[in-house]
């Protein structure tokens, strides 16, 4: 299993969609150096934002291009055959493959968010302790997107398994929302159907500390933790369902 | 690239109206649909406000859309504090709603619980454009309550309680604004209207001391120096760079820049009605004056201001 994580890793490092991400994603935090003068003295707030942003939204790009594609080069090329003909479980075989990217979230993750909080260190001149915390948080977000990827790259092809992928993340953010909307409104048999729903798709907003990085609100420890373990579990969940797809499936 | 930039550079500008905006969802609902665009949302809103607004202001438009941007970024973000405070200034100064800025900050009241700006500022606006005292005194109070509220807060309170004159709590609240916000166009906008109250001010003492000459004397003054030191210490300097100038008709002192704002008001009703004679219609917004070449250019606010454009007339 060990080979299977290093080589799923040096696997996607070594794409250079991986560089073109990354590129832009260090080019979009710098970004508010030019559109910051134009936020009448929001600049710092602004670096923030554009910069956690960038970190989640560039992650999640690379959860689509790279994730989608590790499971299907493997059974396009029939290379998976010599590996699952060695000592290994096909479900120790998606597990390797669902380390091996979340590896590599966390390496460029941690690249992006390395920069990021030197640069607001730098705006703000001092060391920005709250922004380790929020990169985290993406970190785990992204984690929980890892975890969907390699379910849907079992069952759809790349193009597929994106556009799953990105549903599932609009409604993971929306659904939220949506039901305190419901039950504002009175709308009581709505906010039911949307906590079905809320149990499915992953909630991020447990693993949203921007509140402490923009306004230095404490969060409670309780919370922080809840919202890591909530990360993990749902994230092996996902695995887990997908190997007993992959067990399952006619190669 | 070369080809598409000589395109481009050729492609002359498109005269637009901010109605993009007009799309912009409004109630709760934008809470649910902003959600997937993640920490970058109140940003987009945020710059996508200072842009509706500064258009508007060069375009002397009407800032219609203006009360829901700031509700939009307000929902989204309520903790956003610069946005209570720009917003609720500029809705009720220059959007001319100072009620629709009320209902914005009572939402940052629930919303934002910990923070003395959104009472603070709902004081302010009863204060200074809606002259409710009794209301001012009671969000002001409130501010003081939470934490942070600097001194000058409990001050405003007294004043509003015990009634004090409305131009000297205005130049208060307006200066403390001025002192401690980094937002350049809420300095102009202190600065501006401290000025206008500053104006005020110096008319009243000016006019104060001719009644109290003509009733002395009998008759009306030739210059303004005879006032001077009797009735008046000395002429004070207009704020604006114009001057102080006795005027018989009226009957009073006047300032030169006031003189020049209806001497412009004038101008461009005029250029209105020509508008209106060559097109049928009223324009929407003064700058279609230009844009249909009535005129080449709107006169600058002689106070920094917007002209108050309603129904086909710009009034005072």
């Amino acid at each position: 299993m060990r080979e299977v994580i290093l080589n799923s890793y040096r696997e996607a490092i070594r794409d250079r969609v991986l560089l073109v991400v990354l590129a832009f994603g260090v080019a979009m935090i710098f970004s508010s150096l030019i559109i910051g003068p134009l936020t009448l003295g929001e600049e710092i707030r602004l670096a923030k934002d554009i910069g956690l942003g960038s970190i989640l939204f560039f992650g999640l790009l690379i959860i689509l291009f790279i994730g989608n594609r590790v499971l299907y080069r493997e059974l396009n090329e029939k290379t998976c055959y010599l590996i699952l003909t060695r000592p290994i479980t096909r479900f120790q075989f998606i597990a390797g493959k669902a380390i091996g990217l979340f590896l590599t979230i966390l390496v460029t993750s941690l690249i992006l968010g390395i920069i990021f909080i030197s640069y607001i260190s730098l705006l703000t001149g001092s060391l920005q302790i709250t922004a380790f915390l929020a990169v985290i948080g993406v970190i785990f977000q992204l984690t929980m997107l890892v975890g969907i990827v390699i379910l849907a790259a079992t069952f759809l092809n790349p193009f597929l398994g994106s556009l799953f992928t990105i549903f599932v993340y609009i409604f993971g953010q929306m659904i939220p929302r949506a039901i305190l909307l419901a039950k504002f409104y009175k709308h009581l048999a709505i906010a039911r159907i949307l906590s079905i729903f809320h149990y499915i798709f992953p909630d991020l907003t447990y693993l949203d500390f921007r509140e402490l990085l923009i306004y230095n609100n404490p969060i409670p420890l309780e919370r922080i933790l809840f919202g890591f373990s909530y990360a993990i579990c749902y994230s092996l969940v996902m695995v887990l369902v997908a190997g007993l797809i992959f067990e399952r499936k006619d190669l | 690239m070369l080809a598409t930039f000589l395109f481009q550079r050729s492609i002359p500008p498109i005269y637009h109206h901010s109605e993009p905006l007009a799309f912009l969802p409004s109630g709760p609902m934008v809470e649910v649909t902003t959600a997937p665009l993640g920490p970058i949302s109140p940003e987009i809103i945020w710059l996508a406000a200072i842009q509706y607004y500064g258009e508007e202001k060069i375009s002397g438009g009407k800032f219609e859309f203006l009360t829901q941007v700031f509700d939009v970024l307000t929902r989204i973000d309520p903790l956003f504090d610069h946005a209570y405070q720009f917003g609720s200034i500029v809705i009720a100064d220059e959007g001319r709603s100072p009620e629709q800025a009320i209902r914005i900050l009572k939402r940052g009241l629930v919303k934002n619980p910990s923070s003395w700006i959104p009472p603070f500022y709902i004081g302010f606006v009863f204060y200074i454009h809606l002259r409710d005292f009794a209301k001012a005194g009671k969000y002001f109070e409130l501010a003081t309550r939470r934490s942070g509220a600097p001194e000058y807060v409990y001050r405003l309170a007294a004043f509003a309680y015990k009634k004090v004159r409305l131009r000297k709590g205005s130049i208060l609240i307006w200066s403390k604004i001025y002192q401690n916000t980094d937002n350049q166009t809420l300095k102009e906008a202190a600065l501006r209207n401290i000025r206008c109250l500053i104006l005020e001010e110096y008319l009243e003492y000016l006019n104060k001391g001719l009644q109290r000459f003509e009733r002395e004397k009998g008759r009306k003054p030739e210059h303004i120096s005879e006032l001077i030191p009797e009735y008046i210490d000395s002429i004070p300097t207009e704020p604006f760079g114009g001057a102080f100038k006795y005027d018989s008709s009226r009957d009073s002192f006047i300032s030169t820049t006031y003189l020049q704002i209806e001497k412009i008001i004038a101008y461009l009703n005029n250029k209105l009605h020509v508008f209106k004679q060559k097109f049928g219609y009223y324009p929407e917004r003064l700058d279609e004056l230009v844009a249909k070449g009535v005129i080449d250019f709107i006169p600058p606010h002689p106070l920094g201001r917007i002209y108050n454009y309603r129904f086909g007339r710009v009034i005072r």
